[in-house]
């Protein structure tokens, strides 16, 4: 194992009173992988990082690096290294020099640190822009050579404090590929921070979902999208419908939910709640299909169209259900349809396969 | 784009600028006419502002009288090695006081800005007796080593440096960096423009310095050159023309030095949010 998080705590303290800012986190993160701490803000996932970091220590707990414990090594010697958010590149220095900066520290022969960092140049693609100050470049220029100085110590871990952040949408896509790319190539155990659900589904092996420093739920991007746990991840990872109602039956490829307030009963995937108890069954927008038809058929709900979006590839609905819920579906395959009217009856279809239950 | 006033609105304003102008400039202006008077116009009735033919003569008069050479050096040698240990100590002081974390920091910090609440005239006598107990009067350590660091320095650059981004230090520090090397490479090469305007304004405090060598040296080999202007002035006359030969003289080096750091001075000030 690569990065173990034991139990860790960090309670900061000021005027007399205590904030727990990361409240007991065990993670395992396993040699090589990218794993993305995701929540909102002030969930606890910078701390968490900074604790890795060494800029902060746990109050409990101890952060182990491939068996070793370095709870309290100092940074530098933890052989970590962070792209931090505002990239903290020294303006004063070109990019080679940023780069080049931590390998000097080291002592290296200074043919193996010109060696080393136009290698690193060249693999975060800044060739012929090495003696450019950091404010001479763009901000995804800058944001490489911030790769390039964390990523030419050869880390152990390398840390990424929302490193996206600061960028416009479309340099953000192609920069979170070219992160990827860069940690699959090294092969450096990543820590990743961000509060952007799209950025961790894209290029996370594992993402850990946090709330008021607890961990809410870790699993693959696909995991945590399919098989939400409670209702927090299910409603900040993507857009989410929730049926409420009573669990009928526990079974994970066939439960059932009743809901009361709708007078039907739904089957679905229920592998967490107990028959008898309150469930949520969580249903992805995409999941619903969308039909005129009146009849009444399985996992079937009529409702009337509050209002709708045409989005290019896709329509958004508003439906409003009986019981006064309301429902958002996506329609794709537009072509040729006509576009619906606001206040018609639609009845919406979703499979078991795309019901997956939580507690309620 | 900002829109430029109307004519009516400028005039107006440029002849009170330069009035302005003119009146903060007037003693500098007369001191340096004067300079080029001849003894007798410098009070002659009526008035006159400029002098019937520059006389270079003053100058030469000026130091002749006066060993202003020894003068000058001493007091360039006092200013430049008191700015040099200021930046020093005054760096030193001001990063531990702004970026490291001990018990009681705020307090001695407190207590220096407090120091600078008392004025010089009070601590005179006291600052007297200390180093004349420690045997430096007369001497150049009695000028320099009382003023190796100042509040005021460490208060301006403690200001600019808690400007500097913290995770410029936090990358130095993961890089490898310890604090001596994060000081030396990332904050006094960023701290720049503050380190020119606390230099220029110790310079010029201590060029100026007129009250504590008056007080402390006697031995005409350690003079700075403030106190030797002033032996122009007697109890029975005043040699005006070369008192102000003199001083236009103890100017040049300060509008030398303001020349070379006009920029960064600028920018310290703007950065600091300080002027003296």
């Amino acid at each position: 194992m690569g990065l173990v998080l034991e139990n860790i705590t960090k309670i900061f303290r000021s005027d007399g009173s205590d904030m727990r800012a990361v409240d007991h986190i065990a993670l395992e993160i396993p040699s090589g992988a990218l794993v993305t701490l995701l929540g909102p803000s002030g969930c606890g996932k910078t701390t968490t990082l900074r604790m890795i970091a060494g800029f902060e220590l746990p109050t409990e707990g101890s952060v182990r690096l491939e068996g070793e414990d370095i709870t309290f090594l100092p940074p530098n010697q933890r052989n970590i290294s962070m792209v931090f958010q505002s990239y903290a590149l020294f303006p004063h220095l070109s990019v080679e020099e940023n780069v080049a900066f931590g390998l000097k520290i080291k002592h290296i022969s200074r043919d193996t640190v010109r060696k080393e960092t136009r290698e690193m140049i060249d693999l975060v693609g800044l060739r012929g822009l090495e003696k450019r100050r950091p404010d001479q470049l763009s901000g995804g220029q800058q944001q490489r050579v911030a790769l390039a100085r964390s990523l030419v110590m050869k880390p152990k871990v390398l840390l990424f404090d929302e490193p996206l952040s600061n960028l416009d949408a479309k340099l953000r896509e192609s920069m979170r590929l070219e992160i990827r790319r860069i940690q699959q190539e090294t092969a450096i155990t990543s820590v990743y921070v961000t509060h952007d659900q799209v950025e961790a589904m894209s290029i996370s092996d594992l993402i850990v979902i946090m709330e008021k420093g607890k961990i809410m739920q870790k699993g693959s991007p696909f995991e945590v999208y399919i098989r939400p746990e409670n209702a927090f991840v299910a409603d900040f990872i993507g857009k989410v419908n929730f049926i409420e109602g009573v669990a009928d039956k526990q079974d994970p490829e066939s439960g059932i939910v009743v809901s009361s307030s709708l007078k039907k009963s739904f089957n679905c995937r229920n592998a967490l709640v107990e028959k008898g108890r309150p469930a949520r069954i969580v249903v992805r927008p995409e999941a619903f299909s969308l039909s005129n038809a009146r009849n009444e058929e399985l996992n079937s709900i009529a409702g009337t169209v509050l209002s709708y979006s045409f989005l290019g590839s896709h329509l958004e609905y508003i439906v409003k259900l009986p019981d006064g819920s309301v429902i958002n579906a996506l329609e794709y395959n537009l072509s040729e349809r006509q576009l619906p009217r606001v206040g018609e009856e639609k009845r919406l279809f979703f499979s078991k396969e795309n019901a997956w239950t939580i507690p309620g | 784009m900002r829109k430029i006033p109307s004519l009516w609105i400028r005039v107006p304003l440029y002849i009170v600028i330069i009035t302005i102008m003119l009146l903060v400039n007037l003693p500098f202006i007369w001191m340096l006419v004067t300079a080029f008077k001849h003894e007798s116009e410098v009070f002659s009735l009526p008035p006159r502002f400029y002098p019937d033919f520059f006389d270079f003569r003053n100058f030469a008069g000026a130091m002749e009288q006066i060993p202003m050479g020894r003068y000058l050096f001493n007091s360039l040698f006092v200013a430049l090695s008191v700015t040099l240990l200021q930046l020093v100590f005054n760096s030193f002081a001001a990063y531990g006081l702004s970026r490291l974390r001990f018990k009681g920091r705020d307090l001695i910090f407190l207590i220096l800005v407090g120091t600078l609440m008392v004025p010089p005239e009070v601590t005179l006598v006291p600052l007297y007796i200390i180093v004349k107990n420690l045997g430096m009067i007369d001497s150049y350590r009695v000028l320099i080593i009382p003023f190796m660091s100042s509040a005021f320095g460490i208060f301006l650059l403690r200001q600019f440096f808690l400007g500097i981004p913290r995770e410029l230090e936090e990358a130095a520090i993961i890089d490898g960096a310890g604090r001596v090397k994060i000081f030396f490479t990332i904050i006094l090469p960023l701290s720049k423009p503050a380190l020119w305007t606390m230099s220029l304004f110790t310079f010029i405090a201590h060029w100026n310095e007129y009250m504590w060598p008056l007080v402390s040296v006697s031995d005409p080999k350690y003079q700075m050159i403030q106190v030797g202007i002033s032996q122009f002035v007697s109890g029975w006359e005043t040699r005006w023309t070369y008192r102000m030969a003199a001083s236009a003289l103890t100017v040049v080096p300060i509008i030398i030095f303001f020349f070379f750091v006009q920029k960064q001075f600028v920018e310290g000030i703007s950065v600091s949010g300080i002027k003296e």
